[in-house]
């Protein structure tokens, strides 16, 4: 059975994007979320085996979803998506539980590679 | 396009769209608070910025990955700007907001550059000097005490990717500072759902258009075998057919948000042009419309913004001079009527003149010498007329007349309505009442000797049977009282240009159209029932058609003309 992937973005172009990477790679994706509050109540309700998680979304931002998300489930492995300029949100957000990142413009190749590092 | 990501590039538009609107729209915002008013629609500073920082930081992100240059610098050095605004490094001056806007507007060309395959054309060097320059010079002027450098630190770093630099720049904030913004227009139900072409929707549209052609087709043969399984199947087939329609159109709805988000700008800027004070008002912008119905009003509603902001609303000492606020009010809003969508443009103006109307109409021949008064909707036409805007240019409202003309022209295509209510010095108020959809209208058919015709329920209010002896002669017209109300009688033999008369008085067949508050008696010879009718864009209408605005394709396979009721009176 195919690993299972919830994708947190506001772009619905990131979304996208990231989803047809993964998708063409074997990846199931199960859900999306824009914003971090959506993204903490779908993980509750999926519990998918990977998440990847922007930073800056509305309502909650990114890193505040990854604490809430590891306070209920320390497993959770999450993956972060960060654009340049942001390296101090990326330590902030391994700090909170996230297990790697990868910086925009996405390469499906360096996705794809983190993807499966954090799958590992 | 140079893009790795072709397949993006229409939903890399769309939604730089949908964010360069949220920035305009915080934007004006910001503007409004800079100059101490109440930010309206916005609750506050902070979180309009948070809203333009965080479509900055997506549009940045989005063309990166587009591998658009350009647009990714540009946002990126805007980003910048916004983090030292966010962290009050910064005071939101008027020179600030035009330089926020100058990037808008940058970004928005370079946007559809990019996609367009133009990113030769695009030249942000002006508006990045502006950015950079505005950025050193107000760190020289005051001398702020910010030891971290964050501003200037994260302006150098980002411009190239790389992932291993940990910038002592960008701050843990940014992920915080945008809480409690507006959650986007978009909402939940982008969960589970896929992107569909636009022209996809439009062949489906066709096509299921075609369906109900053939359902109507269906349905007379089998009324006319007799066969009752078949008859049974016809109309189970029917209903499915109705359903699927149904679904389809309602596929194709979209807010009109979509077109109005366009409009603060556009009205602040006219505003500004003209040395006016405005402030815009809209509302119903939750209300939808059909797709294609909804890029063809947004001219339209441009023309009536405009018309309001350049005759409608006096300078700000004019207004004074007429114990009015110096700002003045502008209303766009949209509502929905049964199957109508209602979208009206009122300001709180100078209004129309009747007086120097009814001189120019007469000067022009249009109404009669002795006439001392017009009515409202004799104004609304006049001022509406082509070629009346000329005969205007007495009265100085010079541009009013075209532009409603081609407001008129245009929304009657459209199969709908305008309506013009105005008060002098106290302002005007313009009604467009069009269709939920171009492409499916339900319609009355009537026979007019041997041809059908199609009258889009839109304007219909009721059908009648008449009594030819009711019918009476009032200044030469024919009128009938109805509901004890005077309602002439148009009788569409005349209007084909057939004899008038029925042979025997008997009971004539009639409905009563309305257009906006006006209403009239439409005598045809028959009337044939409802349907719903798929409407054919006829291209060139001839000059002696005008009184049509499309044909159909009916049941039995034979065209119908569709009729134009605004063109009837």
């Amino acid at each position: 059975m195919s690993q299972t992937v919830l994708i947190c973005d506001d772009a619905v172009f990131m979304r996208t994007m990231v989803g047809d990477i993964l998708q063409q790679a074997g990846y199931e994706v199960v859900g999306e979320a824009e914003t971090g509050v959506q993204a903490v109540e779908r993980y509750k309700q999926l519990r998918p085996d990977l998440v990847t998680m922007d930073i800056v979304m509305p309502d909650m931002g990114g890193i505040d979803a990854v604490r809430e998300i590891c306070k209920f489930d320390p497993a959770a492995r999450i993956l972060m998506c960060s654009a340049m300029g942001q390296q101090a949100l990326v330590v902030e957000a391994l700090q909170a539980g996230a297990k790697d990142f990868v910086v925009k413009p996405f390469q499906p190749s360096r996705v794809l590679e983190a993807v499966q590092r954090v799958l590992g | 396009m140079s893009t790795a990501f072709p397949q993006y590039a229409q939903l890399f538009l769309s939604e730089s769209r949908e964010h360069l609107s949220a920035i305009n729209h915080s934007l004006l915002a910001l503007e409004h608070a800079g100059r101490g008013e109440s930010a309206s629609g916005v609750a506050s500073v902070e979180e309009a910025i948070a809203v333009v920082f965080r479509s900055v930081h997506t549009i940045k992100g989005m063309s990166a990955t587009m591998g658009f240059a350009a647009i990714a610098e540009l946002s990126h050095e805007l980003e910048s700007l916004l983090d030292r605004l966010r962290r009050g490094e910064l005071r939101i001056t008027q020179s600030v907001t035009d330089v926020l806007f100058a990037c808008a507007d940058a970004l928005e060309r370079g946007v559809e550059d990019s996609v367009a395959g133009r990113a030769d054309a695009i030249d942000t060097s002006a508006v990045l000097a502006r950015l950079r320059h505005f950025g050193q010079a107000t760190v020289e002027a005051e001398h702020a005490p910010v030891a971290q450098g964050g501003a200037q630190g994260g302006a150098q770093v980002g411009a190239q990717v790389d992932d291993d630099v940990v910038s002592l720049a960008a701050d843990a904030d940014a992920g915080t500072a945008v809480e409690g913004a507006p959650p986007s227009h978009s909402s939940d139900v982008r969960q589970r759902s896929v992107r569909v072409e636009a022209r996809r929707l439009d062949t489906l549209m066709d096509l299921v258009g075609e369906l109900v052609i053939a359902r109507g087709r269906l349905q007379e043969l089998s009324a006319r075998s007799g066969d009752e399984t078949l008859a049974e199947t016809v109309t189970r087939a029917s209903r499915v057919i109705g359903a699927l329609r149904d679904e389809i159109m309602t596929s194709r709805l979209v807010p009109v948000w979509q077109v109005f988000d366009r409009f603060p700008r556009f009205v602040r800027d006219a505003a500004r042009s003209a040395g006016k004070t405005i402030d815009l008002t809209v509302t119903g912008k939750e209300i939808e419309l059909d797709r294609s119905m909804l890029d063809e009003v947004g001219d339209p509603i441009v023309h009536l913004l405009r018309n309001a902001i350049d005759h409608g609303i006096e300078t700000p000492a004019e207004r004074a001079a007429a114990g009015k606020p110096p700002a003045g009010r502008l209303l766009l809003s949209a509502e929905r009527d049964r199957a109508t969508v209602v979208i009206r443009v009122s300001d709180d103006g100078r209004g129309i003149d009747r007086e120097r109307v009814l001189r120019a109409a007469k000067d022009a021949g249009l109404v009669d010498a002795a006439r001392t008064e017009l009515t409202d909707e004799e104004v609304a036409r006049l001022v509406a007329r082509a070629g009346f805007s000329t005969a205007q240019e007495v009265t100085g409202m010079s541009g009013r007349g075209v532009g409603v003309d081609a407001v008129h022209t245009r929304v009657r295509a459209l199969g709908g309505s305008v309506e013009i209510r105005s008060v002098v010095g106290r302002g005007t108020t313009v009604t467009l009442r069009l269709p939920l959809t171009l492409a499916m209208q339900r319609a009355i058919l009537a026979r007019v000797s041997d041809e059908r015709y199609a009258i889009p329920t839109t304007h219909v209010r009721e059908t009648i049977e008449v009594q030819p002896q009711a019918v009476t002669m009032l200044r030469g017209r024919e009128v009938l009282m109805h509901r004890d109300d005077v309602l002439p009688v148009i009788r569409l033999r005349r209007v084909m240009g057939l004899p008038a008369t029925l042979p025997g008085g008997e009971l004539e067949q009639a409905v009563v159209i309305e257009l906006a508050e006006k209403r009239a008696v439409l005598v045809v010879d028959d009337l044939l029932g409802q349907q719903e009718i798929v409407v054919k864009q006829v291209d060139q209408i001839r000059d002696g058609l005008r009184c049509f605005s499309g044909a159909t394709i009916l049941g039995d396979g034979a065209p119908a003309l569709i009729l134009d009721v605004g063109s009837l009176s």
